[in-house]
């Protein structure tokens, strides 16, 4: 047995059993550039024939691969190339056509997504930092409708990068887009189906802002551990006073174990769908399970409660330790590697909002050293447009800063006010209204136009 | 996995927990013998106030699948109150080695 012990076999095993590790979603992306026909019709049948042809099996193989190495498969999801540059060449430049356009391919796509019993579809979206097509712009134009009347389908819009800065004209929009799909779909579920990104990477496997980028292959499976269960066991279980390398050690050394557990999985996923495999993202990504909560782990570092003073350390010192263990495990890291902090997602992040003790500003402080930002964060549905491009604005300022990538997942919810909440169920949990600021940004919004890059962005 | 290609670090392991109680041993192996599943190898003691034992078997002169065996085992630890699987090897490797 390869000199395994019984005692690291037992372990292995408790790791899903008793700490809830699990492959938190297995991606295949998919190019369909090469889909484009004459007519959408055309068009949207070769883009299913090409994702059926090659996910058929996804479901499958992956419960069959999960059985195997005894490890749970959560999510099964595809990421395509972004809508825009797909649909460019369909469009006429006659408004009202193309956001029928836009329509039509976005119900093809959750159609799709049912016949593959998949729970999303990514890519819907536009690469915007440097400045807006016509085809983006129907796109972003198109995003309350398309939101509000499917399902499956996610979308992205990336409009800031290190190199390019922030197109502000994008995101004083964006503010108004993001309020009129709330007010368009049931609780302003579509919101949270819509992720604006700063930096926005190509292999992310994690929805809803994943999309596959032209950079990459023809098909790839990425794989999105899961692991804030097994990370919170191996804090629980170390002494209170135990110095903060070690405790960083033995938080690496989980990671390297789950990345291991990852990687194998995922590229005998890719081997069985005979496709190739591209990356591992380390995220801890939560869910609403009792024990899976990143901000669990953060109390028992020793914080009364998530959102308090010394939350940023406790957070850097996690995501710090979870890259390193999980670099060491392999070779294939991509996506955005981190630790999520989604608030409607994480039981222990919602239930320190109700005590007003994680506040919007903290959160903004915690995107700074973890991997997305702002993620299912819910706000008043009276919150003015303005308010949702600032706070867009500031989270993305701190991506282009920072040389990293940052999001923002906000959703402005009709008629409840800071402090109540709302209840999506199942993936997305639910979150209370967080408080925003009543002081308004309106003049800096709608200046518009670039905020620069930075200096640091000019290296060659 | 080619069944003849397997070596004893790509066989699949059997992992039982539960009460430890007479007889574990032999039900399991007796299971395995009537589907001809070869045990190479097995090592037992207590975890944590748990009976535990691991074995690695081999399913080349055996007619079962890995699929199926699997499905077996689970149905006879429900039958005995133990818990049964079958793991692919590669996922104790692949977290325990560098």
């Amino acid at each position: 047995m390869d000199g395994l012990s019984l005692n690291e076999i037992y372990e292995s095993i408790q790791l899903t059993a008793r700490d809830k590790f699990d492959i938190r979603t297995v991606t295949l992306g998919v190019e369909i550039l090469s889909c484009i026909g004459g007519t959408i019709k055309e068009t949207n049948e070769l883009i299913r024939k090409r994702i059926v042809s090659l996910a058929k099996d996804l479901n499958h193989k992956a419960d069959k691969v999960s059985d195997e190495y005894g490890v749970p498969i959560i999510n099964k999801r595809i990421t395509l190339t972004p809508a825009a540059l797909v649909l460019a060449n369909l469009f006429k430049n006659d408004r009202e056509r193309d956001l029928k356009i836009c329509l039509e391919y976005a119900r093809n796509l959750d159609a799709i997504a049912d016949e593959l019993k998949i729970d999303f579809i990514g890519g819907y979206g536009a690469l915007v930092e440097n400045g807006v097509t016509y085809a983006d712009k129907m796109i972003i134009e198109s995003l309350p409708e398309v939101l509000s009347k499917t399902n499956k389908v996610c979308a992205f819009i990336n409009v800031a990068s290190t190199k390019a800065g922030i197109n502000m004209d994008v995101v004083a929009r964006l503010g108004q887009i993001i309020l009129d799909t709330a007010n368009q779909s049931k609780q302003a579920i579509g919101c949270a189906k819509l992720v604006v990104f700063a930096n926005a990477v190509n292999d992310n496997p994690f929805m809803a802002g994943g999309f596959h980028g032209v950079t990459g292959k023809d098909s790839v499976i990425n794989v999105g551990i899961s692991g804030p269960g097994v990370v919170r066991s191996t804090v629980a279980n170390l002494p209170k006073d135990l110095p903060l390398e070690e405790l960083a050690n033995e938080i690496k050394k989980t990671a390297f174990k789950i990345t291991r557990a990852g990687e194998l999985i995922g590229r005998r996923v890719a081997k069985e769908l005979r496709v190739k495999f591209g990356s591992v993202d380390l995220s801890l990504a939560p869910t609403t399970q009792v024990g899976d909560s990143v901000g669990e782990v953060l109390e028992l570092i020793g914080l009364e409660t998530v959102g308090t003073h010394g939350t940023t350390a406790a957070l850097a010192l996690l995501t710090d330790a979870v890259k390193k263990g999980g670099i060491m495990a392999s070779a294939n890291i991509g996506g955005l590697s981190g630790a999520f902090i989604p608030v409607s997602e994480d039981k222990f992040l919602s239930d320190a909002v109700k005590k007003k003790c994680l506040t919007l500003d903290k959160l903004e402080a915690l995107t700074a050293i973890c991997s997305v930002g702002l993620d299912m964060v819910a706000i008043p549905g009276s919150t003015r447009t303005t308010t949702i491009s600032a706070i867009i604005a500031d989270e993305m300022a701190i991506g282009v800063m920072n040389h990293k990538t940052t999001a923002v997942r906000l959703i402005p919810v009709p008629g409840k006010r800071a402090g109540q909440y709302v209840a999506w169920g199942g993936l997305l949990g639910g979150a209370y209204i967080i408080e925003v600021h009543k002081e308004k940004a309106d003049v800096f919004v709608w200046r518009k136009g670039q905020i620069p890059p930075p200096l640091t962005s000019f290296k060659n | 996995m080619k069944k003849a290609e397997q070596t004893k670090s790509e066989l699949p392991i059997i992992t039982v927990i539960g009460e430890d109680k007479p007889g574990i041993v032999a039900q399991v192996s007796t299971m395995l013998w009537k589907k001809n599943v070869n045990i190479e190898e097995l090592n037992q003691g207590v975890i944590k106030g748990k009976f535990f034992m691991i074995m690695a078997v081999d399913l080349g002169k055996s007619s079962v699948s890995f699929e199926v065996l699997s499905r077996e085992l689970k149905a006879l630890g429900q039958k005995i109150g133990l818990d049964i699987s079958l793991y692919n090897q590669q996922i104790f490797t692949a977290m325990n080695r560098i």
